[in-house]
Order: structure tokens, then sequence, then C-alpha cells
């Protein structure tokens, strides 16, 4: 930057005041703390956490393994080699990110359990019960978050690779490595923030993620909080746990960043290598893989609620209203997201990404990380308390209208699409603006002609992952909509929650029609 | 087109309004289950009836959240431990009303008249009809007998239903006998919790395990679509205290502006033919004696329930989770 950065107070005030009211619902969590429950406590550190704790960390680090493997593995593939069906891969691998991880789970678990079909024949070929892989265990679970989770180490990586050129491979294989060891030793370090950002991500989103693993019967923090909110009627235990595990996250994030270091991950625009053709075997063995994850994690679902809603076809409930809310309801979140981000981006870069600044940005994007409905609270109760101390404002029924739900999912897609304006940005090189600013175009014209054009494809990819995210949002939705505002995944829970698991399978299909449109869009802006 | 988005984002915002004439029920009962009947209502007094359903703890704090400006007119749940709670917390107001009282029997109501139940259900024993004889079967304790040792389906410990089960225990038989019970129902267990009742009847049916304890809806809907659904009700303890039965019922919320339009469709629910209704819809028992009972109910026969005020399942509820967790029920 040539200009020093000036004014970085005056940013930093407006970064925070932005920041504020989707942290405050996080925030909210700590303040439980004033109201002591030394009566929860001593049961939850002797019977309860033990195991959520254990639990948590191994689903945590099984999820890793399933979700890098083939997140980066098929990204590398699809970046850098020829095998037949590629291009058809290459958007039908981010499919399975439609799909909500509770559907998912109770599909297999409809499929999988010992009453299912799958194990049925297995017993009536003659194979023994115990056998079987226990779907309903750590291992099951992380197996079915990793299956729709991938998707998001996918695309990121993917999109890493093939801005990354293949000079520092060359010299690589030139100093006498292999492929692999090349791969591992020069193109992997070079899309660590890629794949890091993919990588925490997931795991976000299946440390927050109730539904799926309820359904899985595993229980991690995330079952912990609920239990003793609903269990124990200790709402205060819950959100002081909540916020225990808030704490937990963001330390683990800034280690990272710190191990980052001063490490710049220059992306040096070069162009993609053309891809090398995997012949024979090779080719074909790459393609099955492809296929047998994309069948797992999105055509067998699919083809199951499809079965189911055929199942059901007598009485099938109307969904249409609630399938226009939900896309409605999206694109709203996506927007405001999408706005904030873009904010902050603008923010960080023109205070020379000044520490102050992007500490409100990270702060931010810590609701990722908390369960929904207990952030869905503090939202709630941060709306109450604007009402009861502005009583204008209470003319506007906030805490019914969609201002509530806004603000929640705000403060939980934050940092998804934060992560990705982020991204966007590193496309501009800063020499671009200094010329621009050196021969005297205004800033207006600036941001129309130069940046917001280069930032485009970006851009969009952030909307879009928050669309999708929003579209598939359970909790925060479930507690904080306005009367009439009944989403598609509000519908399937009215029926799950119920055991009626093919009633729910005719909105859960709609859900994935809705899902789609974005993810479809999403791989088109990444061609 | 972001033009166009701003526009449709203020026109969202403004477009849920405020309407007269109409209730707005916070209900833990969902949609499927509560829909028709409210549309009922809607068709016979012109008065709208609105639900916003969400778990009854989440409905509890959004209550008690938006105080005097709540838009709930009655507070409605599928278990009396949280309606318990919600009168606990002073969310509910005594409904007087002698149709009221004459309908439903005083155990299943709140002595003080904040909620009164609307339909029971009944949480007993349910087996296998092609490895089980009935004459094997006695009482929810007998359970934790090792004969059952690898026979025994349970749902989730976290699901209301087996709190209010088990707090009716500690009422009856005492915590450590309790616990001793549901520690041998643990030892028993086939195989680990299931998330929901429907998932466990058919572990039973498709040989997991021999018996369970279910809420006999969840099977009446499997013997409605499955004609000769090979798992049976076993009515629980019917020599001694008598089978455990919950509620789904509702109340008057205190900060309700509609109390007398909430009173009269509290009434209205609580009338021989809406109960009759109420309860079908799925294959529950109607709150009020001597409703005529859906076909796959009758079948079931007639039982004992245990006579305890299903109140109690909201004061022991902590206790219960905790005594659950004390014997390794996940």
């Amino acid at each position: 930057m040539i200009r020093p950065a000036t004014g970085v107070a005056w940013r930093r005030a407006l970064a925070w005041t932005l920041a504020l009211p989707i942290v405050l619902p996080a925030l909210w969590l700590g303040s439980a703390f004033g109201l002591p429950q030394p009566d929860v406590w001593p049961h939850l550190f002797d019977q309860v956490l033990p195991l959520a704790l254990r639990n948590t960390l191994a689903l945590l680090a099984l999820i890793s393994v399933f979700a890098l493997l083939p997140g980066v593995g098929f990204a590398w593939a699809s970046a850098r080699f020829e095998w037949p069906g590629r291009r058809l891969f290459d958007w039908a691998l981010v499919l399975p990110m439609a799909l909500p991880g509770y559907v998912v789970a109770f599909v297999y678990v409809g499929l999988a359990d010992y009453a299912g079909p799958l194990q049925s024949a297995w017993r009536a070929l003659g194979g023994a019960p115990a056998g079987f892989p226990e779907l309903r265990s750590v291992p099951g679970a992380a197996a079915v978050l990793a299956l729709v989770l991938y998707p998001y180490v996918f695309l990121i990586v993917r999109a890493a690779f093939l801005r990354q050129g293949s000079a520092a491979m060359d010299a690589a294989r030139s100093l006498g490595h292999g492929p692999l060891s090349a791969f591992l030793r020069a193109a992997l370090p070079m899309a660590r923030p890629a794949w890091v950002a993919g990588l925490t991500l997931v795991l976000l989103e299946a440390l927050a993620d109730f539904g799926a693993v309820s359904i899985l019967g595993v229980d991690t923090l995330a079952t912990a909080v609920y239990k003793t909110w609903f269990g124990l009627y200790s709402l205060p235990a819950a959100a002081q746990l909540a916020f225990a595990m808030l704490g937990a996250v963001a330390l683990v994030l800034v280690l990272e960043r710190m191990a980052r270091g001063r490490a710049r991950h220059a992306t040096r625009q070069g162009l993609a290598p053309p891809r090398r053709k995997l012949a024979g075997w090779r080719g074909w063995s790459v393609t099955a893989l492809a296929a047998l994850t994309v069948g797992l994690g999105f055509v067998v679902p699919v083809l199951q609620l499809v079965a189911w809603s055929w199942e059901a076809r007598a009485a099938l409930p109307e969904v249409g209203e609630a399938a226009w809310n939900t896309a409605r309801l999206a694109a709203m979140a996506a927007l405001v997201v999408l706005a904030l981000s873009l904010v902050f981006a603008l923010l960080a870069r023109r205070s020379g990404g000044d520490r102050g600044v992007q500490a409100a940005g990270f702060a931010a994007g810590l609701g990722y990380a908390v369960p929904g409905t207990v952030l869905a609270v503090g939202a709630m109760w941060l709306l109450l308390a604007a009402e009861r101390a502005l009583p204008w404002l209470s003319g506007m029924a906030l805490s019914s209208s969609l201002v509530g739900v806004l603000l929640a999912l705000a403060a939980r897609f934050f940092r998804v699409g934060h992560e990705a304006t982020e991204a966007a940005f590193q496309a501009l090189r800063p020499s671009l603006l200094e010329s621009a600013r050196l021969l005297g175009v205004p800033a207006a014209t600036r941001l129309r002609r130069i940046v917001l054009p280069l930032l485009r494809p970006g851009l969009v990819a952030a909307l879009l992952l928050v669309l999708v995210e929003t579209v598939k949002e359970l909790p925060a939705t479930l507690m904080l909509r306005p009367f009439g505002w009944d989403t598609l995944a509000v519908k399937i829970h009215a029926y799950t929650s119920e055991g009626l698991w093919a009633q729910a399978a005719w909105p859960a299909l709609w859900l994935c029609a809705v899902g789609l449109l974005p993810v479809w869009w999403l791989v088109r802006q990444q061609r | 087109m972001s033009r166009n988005a701003v526009l449709l984002l203020i026109a969202c915002l403004v477009a849920p309004s405020l309407q007269a004439a109409e209730l707005v029920v916070y209900t833990e009962r969902k949609e499927p289950l509560v829909k028709p009947i409210f549309d009922r209502y809607e068709r016979e007094t012109g008065t709208r009836v609105r639900l916003l359903s969400d778990a009854a703890p989440v409905l509890i704090e959004r209550i008690a959240a938006e105080g005097a400006n709540t838009r709930a007119d009655l507070f409605m749940a599928v278990d009396a431990g949280n309606l318990w709670q919600a009168a606990e917390r002073g969310l509910l107001d005594p409904t007087k009303s002698p149709a009221l009282d004459a309908a439903i029997p005083a155990r299943l109501r709140d002595p003080q008249g904040r909620w009164f139940a609307l339909s029971l259900r009944a949480r007993t024993l349910v087996y296998s009809t092609a490895r089980v004889k009935p004459a094997e079967l006695s009482t929810y304790e007998a359970l934790a007998d090792a004969k059952w040792k690898g026979r025994l389906c349970l749902r989730s410990s976290k699901k209301v239903y087996n709190q209010s089960l088990v707090a009716t225990m500690i009422e009856r038989l005492g915590a450590e006998r309790t616990e001793k019970v549901v520690r041998g129902w643990v030892a028993n267990l086939a195989t680990a919790p299931f998330a929901d009742d429907t998932l466990l009847a058919n572990a039973i049916a498709a040989g997991q395990c021999d018996v369970g304890l279910v809420n006999t809806y969840y099977l009446g809907r499997l013997q409605h679509d499955t004609p000769g659904f090979p798992v049976q009700v076993f009515w629980a303890d019917q020599a001694g205290a008598g089978a455990h039965v919950n509620v789904s019922g509702a109340g008057v919320v205190a900060a309700s502006r509609n109390k007398a339009e909430a009173r009269k469709f509290l009434e209205w629910l609580a009338s021989d033919a809406v109960q009759a209704e109420f309860a079908a819809v799925n294959f529950e028992t109607p709150a009020r004696p001597g409703v005529k009972l859906d076909p796959v109910v009758a079948a079931w026969g007639p039982f004992r329930a245990d006579p305890v005020n299903v109140s109690v399942a909201g004061k022991r509820q902590a206790e219960a989770v905790r005594l659950m967790d004390r014997a390794g029920w996940r």
C-alpha cells in the first residue's frame, strides 16, 4: 500500500460496530456465567462430558480424514488430470453439499440399520448380524457427515490447485521427487490456506451439528448442550457449556493462524498446466471412486427419498409455500452476509491489515461453531433487550419478524461468507489498484470498474455458499421464524421428530431441489 | 438485481403483520397432528388459529422472554413435564371452566387449572408376537431381569418420554430401586438406544430384540400401515400401579390478550366430538373419558393407568435425567 493506513481508529470502530450485533448473541452465552449452576456442573463433569468430549474428538479426527481424502484427492484429480467423465464429476462431486446431514443420516439409518434392507439382505445371505458394521456409532456418524461435508474441501482446494501453476511441482520433480512426494512436499503445502479453510468449515459444521448425531445416537458436546437445557432444564449451564466450546474453537483457530505465521501464501497467477491424461485402468479407477462417492453422498439418498415419497404419495404434505419461504429467507440471509463480508474485507484492506479490524471479523465469525439453537437464544435475548430499552421498537415486534432470524443466520454463517470473500480478494493485486489511483481514477469508479468485476466470481461463491447453508439450516430458523414462515427444514423436522420418515421425504426432496440451484450456479461459476 | 433484492427484503420484513380475530398457539405438538383440528375450528367459528411449532423448552424460553409482548395465547406441549415447567415459570394462567373440569379427570390437569390434558400417550411394553408370549411379561421392573439379556431395546434417554417414565418410577419406587431397575435395563440392551420409537418397533419386528418400551401411537401407525405387523402392545403392571401415561395438553398463556377466546378454544378441544378426532389423528387415547376410540387403539383393549398425577414428570425430570446418566442409559 502506498497510502499509509490513516484513519485506522474509525475503521476499527466501524468494524466493531458492524460486528457487534452478530458477536453479541455468542457473547451473551458468556453472561450466563453470572448465574452459577453448582448442582448441574458436577453432574456434567462426572456423567456427561467425559463421553461427549471423547466422542467429539474422535468424530472430528475421523471426519478430518474422511473429508480430506476425497476433498483433496478429487480436487487434485480434477484440477490436474483428465479421466473418463472428469467434466461431469467436476460438478457432480459438489452435489452432496445440497443435502443436510440430518437428512442423509435418516436415510442411511433407514437403509443400513438392523431392520433396513441392507442388513436384512446380509442376514438372508447368511451373514452374521455382528459382521455388519454398526452405522449408529462414532465412525458411522463421521462417515455420514463427511459424505455431505467433503465438498467444502473439494471446492476450495480445487480452486487453489487451479490457480497454483506448475512451477513448484516441476521444481520438486526436477529435484528427484516422485509424483506423490512432489505433491506432498510442494503442491499440498502451497495450498495449505485452502485446505485449512475447507477443513475448518467442515469441522465447525460437525461440531455444531445436532440433527445427524442424534439420529445416529452419538453423544457429542452439541448434544450435551441440548441435554443440559432440555433434560436438566438449565439454560444457563447449557449456555456456559456452549461458551466454553466457543472459547476452545477460538483458541484453536488463533493457534492455527499463528502457526501459519508470517508466511504469505502468495499465489502466482500462473496458468494451470494442461491436464495430464490418465490412461487405462488408472483413469477408470478415479472415475469409479468418484462415482462411488457421488453415489453414496447424493444418488442413494435422493433415490431413497423418492422411494419414500412414492410410498406416502396418497398424502403428500403441501410444501410449495415452504419452498418459497426457504428460497426467500436464504436469499435475504445471503445478501446480508455478503454485504457485511464485503465491508469487512474492504475495511481490513484499507486499514493495512490492522489487527483490531481483523479481530472484529474473526470474532463475528465465531458463531459458526455454536449449535444453532443456543445461538438463537442469544439473538432472541438481544432483540428483546433492544425492544425493552427502546420502546418505539417493540411496535415492530422485532422478535417475531424476520429481523431475528436474519440476525441469527448472519451470526451463524458470517464466517462462511467472510472466508470466501477474503479468498476472492486474494485475486486482487494491489498494484492494479495503485496504478488506477495514480492515474486519477475516482474511488467509486475504481470500485465499480476494477474491484467488483475482479471480485465477482469469488463474491458469487460467497453468496452461494451462504445460500446453501441457510437452505439447510434448521434450529435457528425453527426458533426465531415469524408466524407463517415455515421453511422446508422446519417441515422436515415436523415429521422426523414424530418418526414419520416417509412423510418427511417429500419436503426433503424439495429442500434438495432448492439447495441444488445455488450449487449448480456455484459450480458454473468455478469453471 | 440488487435493488430488487433490497425491495424484496423490505417487503418481506413488513409482510407478517398482525391480524385480529385469531388465536396463536405455541405448540410442541407438531403441525401434521394439530393443523387439521385447528382448521376445523376456523371453519366452525371463524376464528383463525395460527401455530408456531418448536421444542417445548424453546417455546417456554420464548414466551418468558417475550413477556407482555408475546403473541402466544395458548401453550401446547406433548409431555406433562414441559406443561409443569411452563406453569412453574408463571407463564400460564389458571383457567376457570366448569366445562373443562367436567371433561378432563383431575389427575390429568393442573390442580390450579393452568393446563389440561387433551390426549393420553401411554408408554408401555411392546413385544415380538413371534418370540415372546404375553404371559412372560408383567411390569416395567421385570424387564431388568437377566432373562431379557440381549433382548431389550430402548430409545435414547434424551427423549422426554423416557425421562417422564423414569420420573414416575422414582415417585413410586424411590430413587434407589429405580436406579437398580434402570441399570438392569441397560445391562439387557440388545443394541445402542434408538433415536425414535418407530426405529425401535421396526427393530423388534426384524428380530434385533424381543421387547421394548414405546409410546403406543408409534406402534399404532405401524399396525395401521402394515396389517399383521409382528409387534404387539402389552399393558404394563396391570396387577399393580398400572401403565405409565403421559399427556399432550395445553394451557392459557398468562400474557395473552385473548384469554376468553383461548378458554373457549380449550373447551372446544375438550368437547366430545373434537376429542375423538384430536386423539385419532395420532392413535392416542382421548383425555376425556367415554369418547369413541380409533379402531387401532380400541384393539389394544382397556387398561389401568398409573393414577399418579402426571405433573410428577415435571417435578422429577432433572432427577430422572441424572439417574439415567448414572445408570449408563445413553
